[in-house]
């Protein structure tokens, strides 16, 4: 609670509170929209406007720029002490709220005309366009999650185009959002020449008309090139090192050279370092250069002969098709019999869609995903779809965040744990707009992202980067072929490298097979090798030894046996060798080598007692946790808290991070397979039980075996992984990497405020505990739900 | 005396500074990184049998590539610094062993 914010509520609500048209606010010095809401309502009445309304909207600015905005000099006090409250509820100390225009009231108002790029000079009157500013809940400071290099563009574009009659003050909190893109659009179209009443904000045709005539290249300086590498700035380009380019600049440089050569190959556009048309409609809109050829295509239509030669003449090799649809449909849409077969002769390969419905937010919910996801295992094996095939389940309307948090990631968690319920023999994606995509992702770790870029309307679109993960993106509409052959088709660009589709079913080849015949192997090599060695252990260093065998890791758990490492590649081990191996559970690529070292670290050193770390944890997860840490130093002016930092970055599929949920994987399954080994167990049946079922609860069995099934073991843990001086060895390993990550100097974990860290290993905790979670207790209650119910 | 003194601390500041140039190549190596040798050794495949070959006198860490080339990891000049810093300190200790050897004979 606020006691100035409450103050404001009070004042309001005792001045308005009987004026018609006036909604009494909560006095409650939280700080909110409501509370804005009253302050415009209270402007409103002092403007002399009869009917309130929560918009400050062009009645409301016309009539404070008939009044020359509110000067210093002001005799309307109420007006003065709605500035002051105004100030107070977006965190600017005021001095009071007493009607005064005092020093401390123009310092603030100052203070947040700098923060949004607005100069520091009142020139004696707070302009309305100002006034509209204080009256939302925009912030004018980086907040968590956003970034400063976004916020210079966000500044900017506030200082150069605040005069324009429709261009108004937009939020300078480092957060690319639907209306810095507008405003972005009308920045474009002011530069080209627009007037004010032809300056819409829309991407139209006259802007990319407009665009045409500025195609820019290494060496080009001004105003567009601001916008153009404002544009890579929102796109947060991550560039070769893993960084996210961050150079808002008026001057083509070889790095913005650079972050387009990144951005254009991320994006599937051809690579040339060039601002040409088609990158900047890809910078800008979420179709793209619609025109631009696409390999595949999604289709509600029947795949005939003939429409397959037409599609496959006119380029295509991919189409997505749904997998069922619901019972009383009319359209005929999901696959029909022999059409695979069809696809399949005409050299097609096809990704499988599942929608039932998804046009509206109340559909979604947990026990319809859950269903959702039994219905589409159902059709899927039907058809012969083989394991770890990725269905990409639909979001076909535009759902806000708050559908996002409140439907759409719960429908997720549940077809997460119906495909679970059914041995994960199918993986989801999703469908959606970018926002979609993007919180899916980071919330069910949906494997790719099927982006509905088509629909450029979208909030979900605008202000939104391409997701990382993005497999496919629908940018047009359009009919191929002729005759019979003709098909309307919705066009879709494919990122190689990512869902490389279905080119047969029924292939009952499994890809974690590859995995334990290759361990298969090398166990029967370890054991005719007859080395000193345990022939398990000898497997664990083969597996580790390319990647995790330099001078530190042999101080760290001990050499590789060179001479079985050559007497291994004396035996033409390449036909089964295999790096990584495709997790059945995320359908990620789990790295062996990791995987190894991580177990291998186990093996030698076991798991130490109580909440006490060791050698063998920094050769797992530990090393990691470390890395992680460094990197949310880095990342702190942005995300002071660490909590935060780890729901967002811990253990997700995302590209950037060095803490992936890759990583978490290999971890815990180095460790799981590890302890069974150090049981008596022989490692390649530890392998083969724990990819066939063990996988299933992975999260669970390392969360009771390694930190004890409890929250505060596992926060203690990780505590302890981060300031343990117990091993030298571990203390130098561990600054390392926390310097060479953070950057020199970064504080040493020891060195933080023990609240600080304390709330950075909770969120080790928390991230554990979901895990857990999203493995285990929601399936089982809806499954038992489900089951009393009588529908399973 | 004070000769002595000049001598001892000029070997004691050889022998550290031989220290801090050694630390600074173990840093600068990546001798105690615990990352992926394919992270550090970035751009072409590992030589499979031999990915690195190290040593801790002379400090040396050594990418290998299965096309044969090898990168060293380590600064060139940290081995010759160092060595020269560590000559630096025996011929400074020689000196002062010699002035005390001089002064305790000129004592007698």
């Amino acid at each position: 609670m606020d006691q100035m914010v409450l103050e404001a509520q009070q004042w309001v609500n005792a001045t308005y509170g009987s004026v018609v048209g006036y909604s009494k606010v909560t006095e409650d010095g939280a700080t909110g929209w409501s509370t804005m809401y009253a302050l415009t309502r209270a402007l409103q009445h002092e403007l002399g406007i009869a009917t309130l309304s929560n918009s400050f909207g062009p009645t409301t600015l016309a009539a404070l720029q008939s009044r020359g905005g509110i000067t210093l000099d002001e005799k309307n006090q109420n007006l003065v002490k709605i500035i002051q409250s105004a100030l107070f509820c977006k965190g600017y100390a005021a001095g009071g709220i007493n009607g005064s225009f005092n020093l401390p009231t123009q310092l603030a108002v100052t203070s947040l005309m700098s923060n949004a790029g607005l100069g520091d000079a009142l020139h004696g009157v707070v302009q309305p366009k100002v006034m509209k500013a204080l009256l939302t809940m925009d912030a004018y400071v980086v907040v968590a999650g956003g970034k400063q290099s976004v916020r210079s563009v966000q500044q900017w574009l506030n200082g150069h185009y605040i005069g324009r009659a429709n261009f108004f003050v937009i939020p300078c909190d480092g957060i690319f959002s639907r209306d810095v893109q507008k405003a972005l659009y009308l920045a474009i179209q002011y530069e080209l020449g627009m007037t004010d009443s032809q300056a819409t904000g829309a991407f139209g045709p006259g802007t990319q008309a407009g665009l045409q005539a500025h195609l820019l290249s290494q060496g080009a300086t001004g105003v567009f090139v601001n916008i153009f590498s404002a544009a890579v700035v929102f796109n947060q380009v991550v560039l070769p090192d893993d960084s996210v380019y961050s150079a808002f600049t008026s001057t083509f440089d070889g790095g913005l050279a650079a972050a387009v050569n990144a951005f254009q190959s991320f994006s599937e556009l051809p690579v040339n370092g060039t601002a040409d048309f088609a990158t900047w409609c890809e910078l800008l809109v979420s179709t793209g250069d619609a025109s631009r050829p696409g390999t595949a295509f999604d289709c509600v239509t029947t795949i005939t002969s003939d429409r397959a030669k037409a599609l496959t003449a006119a380029g295509y090799r991919v189409v997505g098709r749904y997998l069922d649809e619901p019972a009383n449909s009319t359209l005929h849409k999901k696959i029909q019999p022999g059409e695979l077969l069809t696809i399949f002769m005409n050299g097609l390969k096809v990704f499988p869609i599942s929608q039932y419905y998804g046009g509206q937010v109340s559909y979604f919910t947990y026990t319809q995903g859950y269903q959702d996801a039994l219905g589409a295992h159902n059709a899927a094996t039907g058809y012969g779809f083989d394991i770890g095939t990725v269905i990409y389940f639909a979001v076909d309307y535009d759902a806000t965040q708050a559908d996002i948090d409140s439907n759409i990631v719960p429908y997720f968690q549940g077809i997460v744990a119906g495909l679970a319920s059914q041995g994960k023999k199918y993986i989801h994606g999703v469908y959606g707009s970018r926002n979609v995509c993007q919180q899916v992702t980071l919330r069910t770790y949906a494997r790719w992202s099927f982006v509905s870029g088509m629909s450029t309307g979208f909030s979900g679109n605008m202000g939104f980067a391409l997701p990382s993960n993005w497999s496919f993106n629908q940018v047009q509409t359009l009919t191929v072929g002729s005759g019979t052959g003709a098909i309307e088709i919705d066009k879709d660009i494919a990122k190689p490298g990512t869902d490389p589709a279905v080119s047969s079913v029924n292939d009952p080849g499994n890809p974690v097979n590859d995995f334990i015949a290759y361990i298969g192997a090398l166990y029967q090599l370890a054991v005719n090798y007859k080395g000193t060695r345990n022939p398990n252990q000898l497997v664990l260093e083969y597996l580790r030894h390319a990647d995790y065998d330099n001078m530190q890791w042999q101080k760290l758990i001990g050499d590789v046996d060179q001479g079985f490492t050559s007497y291994v590649d004396s035996h033409d081990i390449t036909l089964v060798k295999v790096s990584t191996v495709k997790d059945p559970f995320y359908g990620i690529d789990l790295h062996v080598s990791h995987l190894g070292a991580a177990a291998n670290g186990v093996l030698l050193l076991g798991k130490p007692s109580g909440t006490a770390t060791n050698r063998g944890d920094v050769a797992g997860w530990g090393g990691d946790w470390m890395t992680f840490y460094g990197e949310w130093r880095r990342d702190s002016a942005s995300y002071s808290s660490g909590a935060t930092y780890c729901q967002e970055r811990l253990a997700k599929l995302s590209a950037i991070g060095t803490f992936k949920l890759r990583d978490l994987t290999e971890d815990a399954d180095g460790y799981l397979i590890a302890m069974r080994v150090l049981g008596g167990e022989n490692i390649v049946d530890v392998v083969q039980d724990h990819y066939t079922k063990g996988y299933l609860t992975r999260f669970q069995q390392f969360f009771q075996g390694r930190f004890g099934g409890t929250a505060a073991n596992a926060k203690a843990i990780a505590g302890d992984m981060l300031t343990s001086d117990r091993d030298a060895l571990i203390v130098a390993g561990r600054t390392y990497l926390i310097e060479t990550t953070g950057g020199i100097p970064t504080l040493d974990p020891s060195m933080l405020p023990s609240d600080k860290l304390d709330e950075f290993c909770q969120g080790f905790a928390d991230m554990l505990l979901a895990k857990v979670g999203e493995e285990n207790s929601k399936a089982k209650a809806l499954m038992a739900k489900l089951r009393a119910a009588g529908r399973m | 005396m004070k000769t002595i003194l000049t001598w001892a601390a000029a070997t004691v500041l050889a022998l550290v500074a031989a220290a801090v140039s050694y630390v600074c190549g173990l840093w600068a190596g990546h001798t105690l990184d615990l990352r992926p040798w394919s992270e550090i050794c970035a751009g072409k495949p590992l030589d499979d049998v031999h990915p690195f070959s190290a040593s801790w006198i002379p400090l040396s860490n050594m990418c290998r590539w299965s096309d044969g080339t090898t990168k060293e990891l380590v600064p060139w000049y940290v081995n010759p610094l160092t060595l020269a810093l560590l000559v630096t300190a025996a011929v400074c200790l020689v000196l002062a062993v010699r002035a005390a050897y001089r002064i305790r004979t000129d004592d007698h």
